[in-house]
């Protein structure tokens, strides 16, 4: 199993498989994230990022392996995983009847957070959210409610932070404002891992990266090792990288079909 | 409780009374207001000639056999609403739906022209003929105007686009309901102080209180409620002529949906541009079945996307329709008392429709929800706290109101709502009252439970819409409220309501505890 070396592993994923039925989502995958380290994950549609995702913070079964967290087992410790882990999902459904301020207020309240008034316009602030905070959720748009989210996982200070499609919907200036938090945020000793189809900011932001493919680990670990493992230049792009895994990939089933 | 979730709840509570105060609750209330204030207005008269025709008995049974009618044609185009399918909307005349004002003028012409054809019947037909088999149908849509002016005024507000309209159109509506209101007590109060009348006016009164709901809910499962209605009704009429009569229309029309539904199975979907040329075809080429009209078309899009559910939903409505044929033979005995916990089974199957509450509604929260550190009971209670609140208040309400018109407490009104109520608890009828939250809890559960499970199950609309059916059937009647209102009637003692309720609670228990499971499995 690929770890953090240096540091404690705050997520550790073990020999993780989930069926959909016949299909396998993901098999038998295998990594860890350490604790102030983002973590990326890269796939084609369909390659078992999302249900990796959604196994760790507990929402779906699975089949075999172990998730832990800090630690803990995810299915045997479940509201001790939820309390230090924020999962934002890919689809974002906030609450239709709360305003922004009111889901901060609500995640306070859901985490046993003593926060104040100010800290929440500190937080809307940095996200440029603040003069939207009476504003009905529901109504803000996919980038707004992304940087929403994200203020109500930073408000919580989580020991892990998991992040589907972070970057989806944002406009430069936020996906800016999103890369220079969860940077922040890595500094201050948190364990972040996200998903992307955004290549070249996976490559900007993680320290480490899984490339995954029909549920199967087809690399993983820092990105000048990868590229070194594949004979691959040193000016090889994170994108260059996963095609050449992806179609050898490809090749090799070939092959074994024929 | 958990104080987020005490703050989710206040906040939802919040946003339920705001939803309270829109166009659409308000219009609907006007409307069950004007209509039962019409049929009031038709008993205050009873004594003109014409008016005390209508509440003849041989009147108001045809009334039985049109609401059974009328409530499934309602069914087929209640169900035809499916905005996505731009083929309906050249059936409907509207090209491509893109423009919800369009619509809603079309609806507005709609009713616009069916409050035009009631009135027309009303002035030209009715009045001139004794003949009851038309006088009830003039009764029926006495009660449907009503339904269609509360529909004018929403929709004629709906049409008026700009925004500077839409304080006007707020203002209608209040006043609609304000003059519907004060007209309603005004005439109870007036006509429950005559004491005579109460018992005279029962078969009236259960007509309001059965059909009414039935006209405001846009029910998709006419049938059924149909059914329903008409056990219910003829049981209250004590007759059992019409309901073999209506089991035998039953009957009919199942086999001509069984047969219609086999033909339309290896149909496809008509095209759009058949559609713009006023052509509506079933069937692949060589097998075609042409449908110009466009009631029969909808009636048989109905059937193609659904005929499973639709003879599931037939074949279970006349079961319990036959299974009151029996009681209806009886005039006395301990069956009479079932009148009133059948009423409120029926009310409780249509407040729990008119909320229309389940957990496919809040799937993405319950994303949301599932991620706190919270345990499932938590969450669970969270779920259901307001909508089964809300259901037992209104349940509450009903059965006081259906127990406040039956003769044995007929000073309802007179010596006020609280004096009923301790009478009641005084009788044991108010255990029942114990029993309406764990049945109301029961339902709820099994209602989501099965719609969690079908969820990930059934793929195809056709099977999901099944699963709806079976969901209601199994869920309301079969499994609660009708075995625990009948076996609290059946007993009238305090001993049999007391087990009633202590299996009803045992249920909802069970049921709770395992929709958490699935709930928590549930891959959202």
């Amino acid at each position: 199993m690929e770890t953090g070396n240096e540091k404690s592993a705050c997520v550790e994923v073990c020999r993780l498989t989930k069926k959909y039925g016949t299909r396998y989502a993901v098999k038998d995958l295998s990594f860890s994230v350490a604790s102030g380290e983002i973590f990326g994950i890269a796939g084609t549609n369909g390659a078992g990022k999302s249900t990796t995702l959604r196994a760790l913070i507990g929402l779906i079964p699975i089949n075999e392996g172990s998730l832990l967290v800090l630690g803990k087992d995810v299915f045997l410790h479940p509201l001790e995983c939820r309390q230090n882990v924020a999962y934002i999902p890919e689809l974002l459904n906030p609450f239709p009847f709360l305003t922004v301020w009111e889901h901060l207020q609500f995640t306070a309240l859901a985490y046993n957070i003593k926060s104040s008034d100010e800290e929440f316009s500190t937080l809307l602030q940095t996200m440029e959210l603040l003069d939207r905070a009476n504003q009905l959720a529901s109504t803000l748009s996919r980038g707004m409610l992304q940087k929403m989210f994200f203020a109500c996982a930073l408000l919580r200070k989580p020991s892990v932070i998991i992040f589907d499609e972070p970057f989806t919907g944002l406009d430069p200036k936020g996906i800016r404002l999103v890369k220079g938090m969860l940077r922040e945020a890595a500094r201050a000793g948190t364990g972040i891992l996200i998903c992307s189809h955004l290549l070249p900011l996976l490559e900007e932001v993680c320290e480490r990266v899984l490339i995954l493919d029909q549920g199967q680990n087809l690399a993983c670990g820092r990105i000048d090792e990868l590229r070194l493992n594949q004979g691959l230049p040193n000016n090889a792009t994170l994108e260059e990288l996963f095609f050449n895994l992806v179609e050898a990939r490809e090749k090799a089933d070939l092959c074994n079909l024929l | 409780m958990q104080p987020a979730l005490r703050f989710l709840l206040r906040r939802e509570g919040v946003r339920r009374l705001r939803d309270f105060y829109s166009d659409w609750t308000l219009s609907k209330i006007t409307a069950a207001l004007l209509s039962g204030g019409g049929i009031w207005l038709a008993w205050h008269f009873r004594e003109h000639r014409f008016l005390s025709e209508l509440s003849q008995p041989a009147v108001l049974f045809p009334v039985l056999f049109f609401s059974i009618l009328l409530a499934g044609f309602r069914s087929f185009v209640g169900a035809r609403k499916n905005y996505e399918n731009s083929a309906e909307d050249y059936f409907i005349g509207l090209g491509p739906f893109n423009d919800e004002a369009k619509y809603r003028y079309l609806m507005f012409r709609r009713k616009a022209a069916a409050l035009f054809l009631t009135l027309c019947f009303f002035l030209l037909v009715g009045r001139k003929s004794n003949n009851p088999f038309l006088l009830s149908l003039l009764f029926y849509s006495m009660a449907g105007a009503g339904v269609y002016l509360g529909g004018l005024a929403e929709n004629l507000g709906r049409s008026m686009e700009q925004r500077s309209f839409d304080r006007c159109r707020r203002l209608l509506v209040l006043l609609l309901f304000a003059l519907g209101t004060t007209y309603l007590i005004f005439i109870t109060r007036r006509s429950l102080t005559e004491e005579p009348g109460l018992i005279k006016i029962w078969p009236e009164i259960s007509f309001i209180l059965f059909q009414t709901p039935s006209h405001l809910s846009h029910l998709t499962d006419g049938p059924l409620f149909a059914a329903i209605e008409t056990a219910v009704l003829g049981f209250a009429f004590r007759t059992s002529g019409w309901m073999i009569v209506c089991l035998a229309l039953g009957i009919l029309f199942l086999c001509l949906c069984r047969s219609l539904s086999k033909h339309l199975k290896r149909s496809c979907e008509p095209s759009v541009e058949n559609f713009s040329a006023g052509v509506r075809t079933f069937g692949k080429s060589g097998n075609r079945l042409i449908i110009r009209h466009p009631i029969l078309w909808s009636i048989a899009k109905m059937i193609q996307r659904n005929p499973r559910g639709l003879i599931f939903g037939l074949v279970s409505s006349l079961f319990f329709a036959l299974l009151w044929v029996p009681v209806s033979l009886f005039d006395s005995g301990p069956f009479n008392d079932c009148i009133i916990p059948l009423a409120i089974a029926g009310f409780g199957l249509l407040l729990q429709r008119f909320i229309c509450y389940d957990f496919r509604i809040c799937f993405p929260v319950l994303g949301q929800l599932r991620l706190l550190p919270l345990r499932w009971i938590h969450l669970l209670a969270a779920m259901l706290f307001w909508p089964v609140l809300v259901s037992v208040l209104l349940q509450w309400m009903v059965m006081i109101a259906i127990r406040g018109f039956d003769r044995t407490v007929r000073h309802f009104w007179i010596d006020g709502p609280f004096e009923t109520v301790r009478n009641m608890s005084l009788t044991g009828f108010g255990l029942v009252f114990l029993l309406i939250p764990a049945v109301t809890l029961t339902g709820f559960c099994v209602w989501n439970l099965h719609y969690l499970r079908l969820f990930q199950k059934q793929e195809t609309s056709a099977e999901k819409a099944t699963g709806e059916i079976d969901v209601k059937v199994l869920g309301f009647l079969g499994l609660s409220f009708v075995p625990a209102a009948l076996i609290a009637s059946f007993f009238n003692s305090q001993p049999g309501i007391f087990s009633a309720i202590a299996t009803q609670m045992v249920i909802a228990l069970v049921l709770c505890r395992r929709l958490a499971v699935v709930f928590n499995k549930l891959y959202i």
